[in-house]
């Protein structure tokens, strides 16, 4: 059978592919169990402004309140006034030319605020829109259809974008914990510091009063980037980021506390002939993840100094050649890299 | 004929979204019709794209568990079951992605060739049984061969799913058909 034939018959039984196969078994009850043990979905409600506002129905039909059954046109006036308010706080916390579409919020603690308005239990946040929480407060937005990010107390967060190609925050101050079930790059958070880009994972991210961005992952991986700089983060891994100079290098929670003393020296530029020799000495073999994001952002002797200790942990793959590393040779240093993941989980 | 068809088929889709609003108000035996309208062609999509019908089931579970908890972002702006085909696709893909380490220990090489080789073939029936020859393919090219070829996604929204460029895509799709042909002519 030639060529052209095979492939005519391989066509035919692709388009006979059943649409539908059954599991083995019914999965029904296991998923019932496991949905009856979370909340119930949040419902979509838009927020909650002036034109929204209903009192709740007496038995005779008549609102409750006297002032509002008494007063018809002071009702008029004061939902005038509070719709016009919204309108304007709202137009006034949007960036001009983005899009309406928006996430759904709902409050978990204290009295977030939407715009400057405060919310009730649930809500919905545009493009452009900014939503804070105090010290009391939380609140979870549901981010499209591809996770949820929680906003810690005395945080503050704008929705970038909402499209289906790109979610985007910026987190100017406070905390997230962010749970993203998407392909790579689809959620992005900008802060003063680095981008995080969502490789398919959770994990916190918090922004001090400096400006400094700590991510923590805790599963899954995330990238963070800052003027071609990037550090990738797997889970149980922890990366410091500073306004200007970007990401800093990756370490493992678990790894020694000298090693993250001298680390973070060595990021700082602080003494780097004493701390780097420390740093080396007191990593282990899962501290390859750390080793080798320093491979290009030291001098080259000091790169030496990184790949010997990092072929005295592990051998190298066969085809990565010191000179290739000292070179910084890219397919190289990723097929370095790819060989050393083995060990980052 | 075909009009009645065609009234059939909005009928259904009113259906479902009516299924749909009552369970993103919390109704569970209208997501559990969901589930039962949905459940083959889901579990369909996870067994082609991991090659493990248990692993699948697994998947397929969490999968429905996540398109609960995710159902208050569903604006019916589409249809349902593109939106939870494509959370069904991310799921598999996650799950891949965090499992790739454990399943590597088993299967530690990569290259197609060389797995090709090592993975059991199939029966050698006279009639190909597709669904365990693309069960066999390297993990890569059943991935695109699975979601261009039976599933129906343009390369480029692959190869942004998968995080890879359109070429490595097309060149997969490339080895996983040559694969199948091979297997074809045995």
């Amino acid at each position: 059978m030639n060529s052209s034939n095979m492939d005519e018959k391989l066509n035919a039984l692709i388009s006979a592919l059943p649409d539908a196969i059954e599991p083995s078994r019914d999965l029904w009850p296991d998923i019932a169990a496991r949905i009856r043990a979370v909340r119930k979905p949040a419902q979509v409600i838009t927020l909650v402004s002036a034109k929204q506002v209903k009192l709740p129905a007496t038995s005779t039909g008549r609102r409750a309140g006297s002032i509002w059954s008494k007063r018809p046109a002071a009702i008029a006036a004061a939902l005038f006034i509070l719709v016009s308010l919204s309108a304007a706080l709202t137009i006034l916390s949007k960036q001009p030319g983005v899009s309406e579409e928006g996430w759904t919020v709902t409050g978990i603690a204290g009295a977030p605020t939407i715009g400057r308005i405060g919310m009730n239990r649930e809500g919905a946040i545009g493009v452009g829109e900014w939503i804070e929480t105090d010290g009391e407060s939380r609140a979870q937005i549901e981010v499209g259809n591809i996770g949820q990010v929680e906003l810690q107390p005395n945080s503050r967060v704008r929705i970038l974008r909402a499209g289906a190609d790109e979610h985007r925050m910026a987190l100017d101050r406070g905390g997230i914990n962010a749970f993203i079930l998407a392909p790579p790059r689809l959620f992005l958070v900008e802060t003063p510091s680095a981008l995080a880009v969502d490789l398919g994972c959770a994990y916190e991210l918090t922004v001090d009063e400096r400006g400094n961005g700590h991510l923590n992952v805790t599963a899954g991986w995330v990238a963070l980037e800052f003027h071609g700089v990037q550090s990738l983060v797997p889970a149980g891994a922890a990366c410091v980021s500073r306004p200007g100079s970007g990401p800093g290098t990756p370490y493992f929670l678990d790894s020694a506390a000298e090693f993250q003393k001298a680390l973070s020296d060595v990021d700082l530029g602080h003494s780097l002939d004493a701390s780097l020799p420390e740093l080396l000495a007191a990593s282990r073999v899962r501290d390859s993840l750390s080793l080798w994001h320093l491979l290009p952002r030291v001098a080259r002797d000091q790169r030496a100094l990184v790949w010997e200790r990092l072929t005295e942990l592990l051998p190298a793959p066969p085809g990565v050649t010191r000179e290739a590393v000292l070179n910084l040779d890219r397919p190289v240093l990723d097929q370095l890299k790819e060989d050393l993941e083995q060990f980052w989980f | 004929m075909a009009m009645q068809s065609a009234t059939a088929s909005q009928a259904a889709a009113a259906d479902i979204s009516s299924l749909v609003r009552a369970a993103q108000a919390g109704d569970q035996e209208a997501f559990e019709q969901l589930y039962r309208l949905h459940v083959g062609r889901i579990n369909a999509i996870c067994r082609r794209m991991l090659g493990d019908p248990r692993w699948a089931e697994d998947v397929v579970q969490d999968a429905f568990v996540r398109a609960w908890l995710m159902l208050a972002g569903f604006r019916h702006e589409s249809c349902f079951g593109s939106w939870l085909y494509r959370l069904t696709v991310n799921a598999v893909l996650l799950e891949l992605r965090s499992t790739k380490r454990r399943r590597a220990r088993v299967m530690p090489c990569e290259d197609i060739t060389e797995l090709d080789h090592r993975q059991e073939s199939p029966a050698p029936d006279q009639a190909l049984d597709l669904e365990t020859a693309i069960a066999g393919l390297p993990e890569k090219a059943r991935l695109v061969f699975v979601l261009h070829e039976v599933e129906g996604y343009q390369h480029d929204e692959i190869a942004e799913m998968l995080g890879t460029a359109v070429g490595t895509c097309k060149a997969q799709l490339h080895r996983a058909r040559h694969l199948l042909r091979e297997r074809l002519q045995r």
